[in-house]
């Protein structure tokens, strides 16, 4: 029965991809034939295969791929097959092969509604209870990130709950920064709101472009967002957003004066000139030939800007509103592996996340300049550049004082249809940050409705 | 016996593109029909929901807006280029110059170029720091100098150059053929009726490509209302959602939302604009050909 639920599946999305062939709207990124292989029990020659997907790239694909040879080889008759799909398609090829005939047995998600909720609300993953209390996941990482592990069984609560989800890479965004330009300017990292706006205005009267923003894919727009509203919007109003709270709602005054902050922003001219246009991969590739003296990014942009940039960029958090206290900044303890409810050997599934989230891994990405949302403490190895540094001690500094915010968009999957969108119309003041925010508001109410 | 034969044998020829044609268009079709009226995640049960997800899109300004936006692609895609190519054609088959059939192969290759190639092309053609822009300060325009694609208000005519750009050197082409179709003695019975350029134009070439004129119409205007991949490439329905149009609405409903049943409803909804433009083009083009 399960089987002729997932031939449905598949059946009615090739349906509606075959239809937007005929309607001509050839997507070049419709539903691969990504589903192939499954869940095998056993090869042909007797061996076990855990089959694996993640949407990793670069180093940290290199690393996933190292450690899951070493658990191969410490394990004899057991296999681990990753498949890889690009990030951008990889929600749509997950769903497809997790409602397969032959689903995968450990997967990558992503946080909240983007990818994890729908998965969890259709009963396509475990509730990792019983592994997290063998393996101790639920104290091996900080507090401020035990909320975005978890979710109701029913799928329908996101923060609260069992473990559905481990993670092996932390994330945090903030500013960027051009040292020499910043040098050259005569002022150091500002302390507060205030200074740094002031350090905008020297900047565009040195000729220089103070915010380098790519927002043509319209999220970035929404990272610039964070860092406002990390200190304009409160815990409450922020946290309620994302875990669902009905009596907070996205017109709250923190909302509206972080929008109404960017407006400014933008109206003063301190956003680079045709941001709009402009994708993030170009707006970065900006900033390391020498426009803009700051780039609001997540740190997962360190290795790129560090490897072409070296010690000449540095990072820091969105500084507080009065000079001394702690900086408060959107992050995540990252994406999670999961193990499939249809995966027939759950304990080695449980056995190989253990193995890919441990120190050993959490070591070897700090190595890399990467940050592991484990606190390494004396057994951290030396970060590899001057950025790397500065990215490690922002990350441990929000954990510490337990500033983590949630990023916003895990609050409800309408993000590119309404979020994105909004905001960068908002920034525009193309529309005003009252109405782009009642219409946030709105599908964020439609779609915490349909929970219902 | 024979009356009989005669009705099953013309079936008997169509059936084998019938038998392709069923499996690839007719069954996904009435699918995609099915699933327009289910609330369906792509993961869970499907809900049946009647007429809601219809009732959703024409309510939605989002939606409503998106078919405004492809109506605008339309004058773009399809008047702009027929009426670019319409001269263009006959000036060329007119005038027997050297290098003409060079001249169109050129015209016509944009028609070559993948779409994507050409959207990103035109994306750094079209950017602040671009060779347009440049073009514009040089001549001193520079507060005409802007970010075309992420400009609120030009964004989606820029859209719309682009793909009048692209589908121009296939009207051309299809007119320069249509042209040679003409017979000559119809352009001397005008010339002997004393015609001028004009009035030969009106009376013999314009209903001689008749034909012509409903093939470029109904490929242009169907590739504004169908438009995606450009879209997708130069702009992602941005700034705003100045330049969403019905495909990146259904592409986003379906393959990342997890709205299967609305953006199947979206998809029907297209599907019958396209139809019923197809269809109207061919009927004027018919009234003027008889």
């Amino acid at each position: 029965m399960i089987a002729a639920a997932a031939g449905r599946t598949r059946f009615a999305l090739r349906s509606l991809a075959a239809l937007l062939v005929v309607a001509g709207v050839t997507a070049g990124c419709g539903p691969g034939d990504g589903a192939g292989r499954g869940a095998r029990d056993a090869a042909e020659d007797g061996a076990l295969v855990l089959e694996v997907w993640t949407a990793e790239s670069g180093s940290r694909l290199a690393l996933v791929q190292q450690r899951a040879a070493q658990f191969s080889s410490g394990h004899p008759g057991v296999e681990v097959n990753l498949t890889v799909r690009d990030f951008g398609s990889y929600p749509a090829q997950l769903k497809l092969a997790l409602a397969s005939d032959s689903p995968p047995d450990v997967v990558i998600g992503n946080l909240g509604w983007s990818l994890d909720g729908p998965l969890i609300k259709a009963g396509l993953l475990r509730p990792l209870d019983p592994w997290a209390e063998r393996y101790g996941w639920g104290s091996r990482f900080p507090e401020a990130a035990q909320p975005q592990m978890r979710f109701s069984t029913d799928g329908k609560q996101f923060g609260r709950g069992p473990i559905f989800g481990v993670p092996y890479a932390a994330d945090v965004i903030g500013w960027f920064y051009n040292v020499g330009k910043l040098a050259a300017l005569g002022v150091g990292i500002p302390a507060t709101l205030d200074e740094l706006e002031s350090t905008f205005e020297l900047a565009k009267r040195a000729g220089e472009v103070p915010i380098m923003l790519g927002n043509k894919a319209q999220w970035p727009g929404l990272h610039l967002f964070y860092l406002v509203s990390g200190n304009l919007a409160s815990d409450d109003e922020i946290n309620g957003i994302v875990f669902g709270d009905r009596t907070v709602k996205w017109t709250a005054p923190g909302f509206v004066r972080s929008a109404r902050k960017l407006a400014e922003w933008h109206e003063k001219a301190y956003i680079a000139a045709g941001a709009n246009g402009m994708s993030p991969a170009d707006a970065l590739a900006k900033f390391t030939q020498g426009s803009g003296v700051f780039l609001p990014a997540g740190s997962w942009n360190a290795a790129e800007l560090a490897a072409a940039m070296g010690d000449g960029v540095g990072f820091f958090l969105m500084p507080p509103l009065r000079a001394g206290e702690p900086r408060r900044a959107t992050g995540s303890v990252g994406y999670g592996w999961h193990i499939t409810a249809a995966s027939r050997q759950p304990d080695l599934a449980a056995e190989f996340i253990d193995h890919m989230t441990r120190e050993e891994f959490a070591r070897e990405l700090a190595a890399g300049g990467d940050v592991s949302p484990l606190d390494l403490g004396e057994n951290a190895p030396a970060a590899p550049s001057r950025l790397a540094t500065d990215i490690r001690n922002a990350w441990q500094s929000v954990v510490s004082s337990k500033t983590l915010l949630p990023y916003l968009d895990f609050g409800a999957p309408n993000g590119a249809e309404v979020l994105y969108p909004t905001v960068q119309s908002m920034i525009a003041g193309e529309e005003t940050p009252e109405q782009g925010l009642a219409r946030i508001e709105q599908s964020r109410e439609d779609f915490l409705e349909s929970l219902r | 016996m024979s009356a009989g034969g005669r009705q099953v044998v013309p079936y008997l020829y169509v059936l084998p593109a019938f038998l392709f044609f069923a499996p690839f268009v007719l069954v996904p079709f009435a699918h995609t029909l099915g699933l327009s009226f289910h609330d369906w995640d792509g993961l869970t049960q499907a809900a049946f929901v009647g007429f809601y997800n219809y009732r959703e899109a024409l309510g939605s300004e989002l939606v409503r807006s998106a078919f405004a936006h492809a109506l605008v692609l339309i004058v773009f895609f399809g008047a702009l280029p027929v009426l670019l190519a319409l001269p263009l054609a006959v000036s060329s088959a007119r005038a027997k110059v050297r290098g003409g059939n060079a001249l169109r192969t050129l015209i016509i290759l944009p028609q070559a170029i993948s779409t994507v190639v050409v959207g990103v092309s035109w994306g750094w053609i079209l950017a602040l720091d671009g060779p347009i822009n440049a073009g514009l300060r040089a001549i001193g325009l520079d507060v005409a100098a802007i970010d075309w694609l992420g400009s609120f208000t030009w964004a989606l005519p820029s859209l719309g150059m682009i793909g009048a750009w692209t589908l121009l050197g296939l009207c051309v082409a299809l007119f320069f053929a249509g042209l040679q179709q003409i017979p000559a003695s119809l352009y001397d019975a005008a010339a002997v009726d004393g015609a001028g350029r004009w009035r030969e134009f009106l009376a013999v070439t314009l209903p001689g490509l008749a034909g012509p004129l409903a093939v470029a119409l109904t490929v242009t205007v169907i590739s504004a209302l169908r438009a995606f991949d450009l879209v997708f490439v130069t702009t992602r329905g941005g700034p705003g959602t100045e330049t969403v149009v019905p495909g990146l609405l259904i592409y986003r409903r379906a393959f990342e939302d997890g709205q299967l049943g609305s953006a199947a409803a979206i998809a029907v909804l297209l599907s019958v604009v396209v139809f019923a433009a197809a269809w109207l083009i061919n009927r004027i083009a018919d009234r003027r050909a008889t």
